[in-house]
């Protein structure tokens, strides 16, 4: 979590009792939405770049900013606005996906049973460094690893790790206890590790949990 | 906009902390490759932020000009909606529109359909059975899948079935506008009737779990969950990764601390707290139970094979302290005699010699009980072999009686067999062509031998959380469909699951069940009556999470 999306979640000690008590007579105000949403707007848009890729993620994320301005007043607890809008954002995404491939398609190649995730898009092989070097092969390699996995896993690897989001929001995104995203994380992390260093001895290591809520 | 590399390198690993170990190499890797796809794949947020903060002033400039004709109570109840004069966006919503026209008119259409061609409950008895697919892996095969209960639902949702009787679930409706605002709905009549049901506010937590007892389906655990803007739950004035035992949770500023469950392992940056609560009346009232120890909830089944087990009315539960996941492996063991308001502890003989129990069985008509441990604080990638413990008294005393070769283990037992219980313990993190991941113990835990795959799907690879113990002794796996692409590593296919049986002394595996398909198989239990003939049943998720279809295949 970075400095700017701390400065709206009172990590600092603060206590934001509601948004009465910050804002006086501010409640549903459009304005103080502007306001309190700014540090999140990174958040929303790593999670929109994820699901839609970088050329439609601009897109996606400012219709989850405006919808979220919408439906502000519906929002029971202002303390919820992240995770608030980034379920948004995901629920923009996947309305993106719909209707990209059309109603028709829609019914008939319906998206995969209690796995959203699948409509992550891989992630690229753009590094921002010059190819060819021992680093790019490497990194190329992880990526693509993680591309291979399970979408279940998938999601949750490329929310932690590339979007940057924490346990309890990836939860409340995909909306599963954020112990159970845990769980996914661990397993991911053990293919990934036999992917990647198939006789390392690190692989080899226990602790990974599944569950049914975790498929 | 651009996918071209933007001009703000990254951090080493971007300020984001490893979400388990920072000497993990794996992990070091993963942050920093993600804080390279943050520097170099995502759009910079600062233009960004200008453009929305521009839309943002348009649709308020549009919202006020609405405002100033509606009155305030309208202003509040009906949001006002934008229109097409939005700042620059490179797809204007109409299409986006039409799409969710068609979308509601085809929902309409097929719910029309539905209601019209299916009754609310359908007790289809063996006219909907799937036909049986084989496998390359079949020696026989028991029973076939009946559907017995179909839920479907208005919108996608998650279904919990209560065991005891499937026409008995609860499931959870969630505000597309407000995901935070999760409450629940109960039927008892198969889904012909729902009860919305009110969660407690007291804590002000969200929805975060649900188990029903296997004891009675009026007894629902719920779990709900807080973070760092709580105030119920501990100041989070912690950095990340800080040790918050009980005399933390107890000097914090948290008014409900006896309730509350525990934070956090924050080494993600990530804060969770939770409640749990207990409902004797199938969800109508809700009261806070008492465990033995401040700061527990049930555990997540991620953490553990089947958290909650009986022993004729004696229900045990595997109790954890942290929503977030435990940062160690391990559980504690608790009791009740009173159906789940009250709880003892019942690993104390293990606990005392710096052991965590990491799994247990409770053998069904006796007081006996088994349990795997490792010491107290063993992180995840230590290794450590099990220690078995049994118990002849539910708990209240334990004997060690022997070594697993398995580390952090999954344990299920049985004790319908001849000449004393078959134990089974199984490999947690199963991945195709990893170490033998199952054993067996004809000895109450004192030995082990591995059990043989052949017979096996050729990647194998098995679901660890749901196995189940038959009455003969076999044991029961879930496997999923593993395929493999070029370059693209193996991809787990959990719509298609074969049902395999072991049972000892066979040198193969057997199909127990035919394969299931086109549906994610969310819930798995045994059934076994006294008179008759057991019964696996399985709640299959279809229709993006709006249909839940209960079917059961008996094992004669």
């Amino acid at each position: 979590m970075g400095d700017a999306e701390r400065a709206g979640t009172a990590s600092d000690g603060a206590r934001h009792d509601t948004l009465a008590d910050v804002l006086p007579g501010a409640l549903f105000s459009h304005e103080q939405y502007g306001a309190l949403v700014q540090p999140h707007l990174r958040a929303v848009l790593h999670l929109a770049t994820a699901l839609v890729g970088p050329a439609d993620a601009e897109d996606a994320a400012q219709e989850a900013i405006l919808r979220g301005m919408q439906a502000w007043p519906t929002l029971h607890d202002e303390r919820a606005l992240k995770s608030w809008l980034l379920r948004i954002a995901y629920n923009v995404c996947i309305d993106l996906k719909r209707g990209r491939f059309g109603t028709h398609q829609l019914r008939t190649q319906p998206l995969p049973e209690a796995d959203e995730g699948a409509l992550l898009v891989p992630l690229g092989g753009d590094l921002g460094s010059s190819p060819g070097g021992s680093d790019h092969a490497a990194a190329l390699d992880l990526r693509a690893a993680v591309n291979a996995l399970d979408v279940g896993l998938r999601a949750v690897v490329v929310l932690r790790y590339y979007v940057g989001m924490d346990a309890t929001a990836i939860g409340t995104v995909l909306r599963l206890p954020p112990a159970t995203v845990r769980t996914r994380l661990r397993r991911a992390l053990a293919l990934l590790r036999h992917d990647l260093h198939p006789h390392d001895p690190h692989d080899s290591l226990p602790g990974i949990h599944t569950e049914k809520g975790g498929r | 906009m651009s996918s071209q590399p933007h001009n703000h390198g990254p951090q080493p690993t971007d300020g984001l902390e490893p979400e388990f170990s920072p000497d993990d190499p794996l992990e070091r890797r993963l942050l920093a490759d993600g804080a390279r796809w943050r520097a170099h794949t995502a759009p910079p947020v600062e233009p960004f932020a200008r453009r929305v903060n521009a839309a943002l002033r348009e649709s308020r400039r549009q919202a006020d000009t609405f405002e100033e004709e509606q009155p305030m109570s309208q202003r509040i109840v009906t949001p006002p909606t934008r229109v097409a004069s939005q700042p620059p966006r490179r797809r204007p919503g109409t299409w986006n529109t039409l799409v969710a026209i068609a979308a509601a008119i085809a929902i309409v259409a097929t719910l029309a359909w539905i209601f019209q061609a299916i009754p609310h409950l359908r007790l289809a008895g063996n006219s909907a059975t799937p036909t049986p697919q084989s496998t390359a892996h079949v020696t026989h095969s028991r029973g076939h899948w009946a559907d017995v209960v179909q839920y479907t639902l208005s919108s996608s949702g998650t279904v919990y079935v209560a065991s005891s009787d499937p026409r008995i679930a609860f499931r959870t409706i969630a505000p597309q506008s407000d995901p935070t605002a999760t409450t629940l709905a109960r039927t008892t009549d198969g889904g012909a009737t729902w009860t919305m049901l009110a969660l407690p506010t007291d804590d002000g937590g969200w929805f975060g779990g649900l188990a029903i007892s296997p004891l009675d389906s009026q007894t629902v655990f719920l779990t709900l969950g807080g973070d760092q803007n709580n105030p119920h739950c501990p100041a989070y004035a912690l950095g990340p990764g800080a040790d918050v035992g009980p005399a933390v949770l107890k000097a914090a500023n948290a008014p409900h601390a006896d309730a509350l469950l525990g934070p956090l392992n924050a080494l993600s940056g990530g804060y969770g707290c939770s409640f749990q609560y207990v409902s004797r009346d199938g969800g109508v009232h809700w009261a806070h139970p008492t465990f033995p120890w401040r700061a527990q909830h049930l555990a997540d089944s991620g953490a553990n094979i089947s958290p909650l087990q009986t022993q004729g009315s004696t229900l045990f539960a595997a109790v954890t302290g942290d929503l977030n996941g435990p940062a160690y492996a391990g559980v504690r063991l608790a009791s009740s005699t009173d159906g789940g308001t009250t709880w003892s502890v019942a690993d104390a003989d293990i606990f005392a010699t710096g052991q965590i129990v990491t799994s247990y069985t409770a053998i069904a008509g006796t007081t006996t009980l088994y349990a795997l441990s490792v010491p107290q604080q063993t992180q995840y990638n230590q290794l450590f072999s099990a220690t078995v413990w049994s118990s002849e008294d539910a708990g209240a005393h334990w004997a060690r009686v022997g070594t697993c070769p398995l580390f952090q283990a999954g344990l299920i037992g049985t004790t319908s067999t001849p000449g004393g219980p078959t134990l089974y313990a199984l490999r947690m993190d199963t991945y195709p062509g990893g170490p033998l991941p199952i054993y067996v113990s004809r000895t109450s835990g004192r030995t082990w031998s591995p059990v043989p795959t052949n017979g096996w799907p050729q990647l194998q690879i098995f679901d660890p959380s749901t196995p189940q113990v038959l009455a003969d002794g076999s044991v029961v796996l879930e496997f999923p469909d593993v395929s493999t692409a070029a370059n693209q590593g193996m991809a787990i296919d959990n719509t298609n699951i074969s049902f395999l049986g072991w049972r000892p002394g066979d040198t193969g595996w057997f199909q127990v069940a035919p394969r299931t398909g086109n549906g994610t198989v969310v819930h798995l239990w045994l059934t076994t009556p006294a008179n008759g003939p057991q019964t696996l049943w399985i709640v299959v998720a279809t229709q993006q999470s709006t249909i839940y279809t209960v079917r059961k295949c008996v094992l004669d």
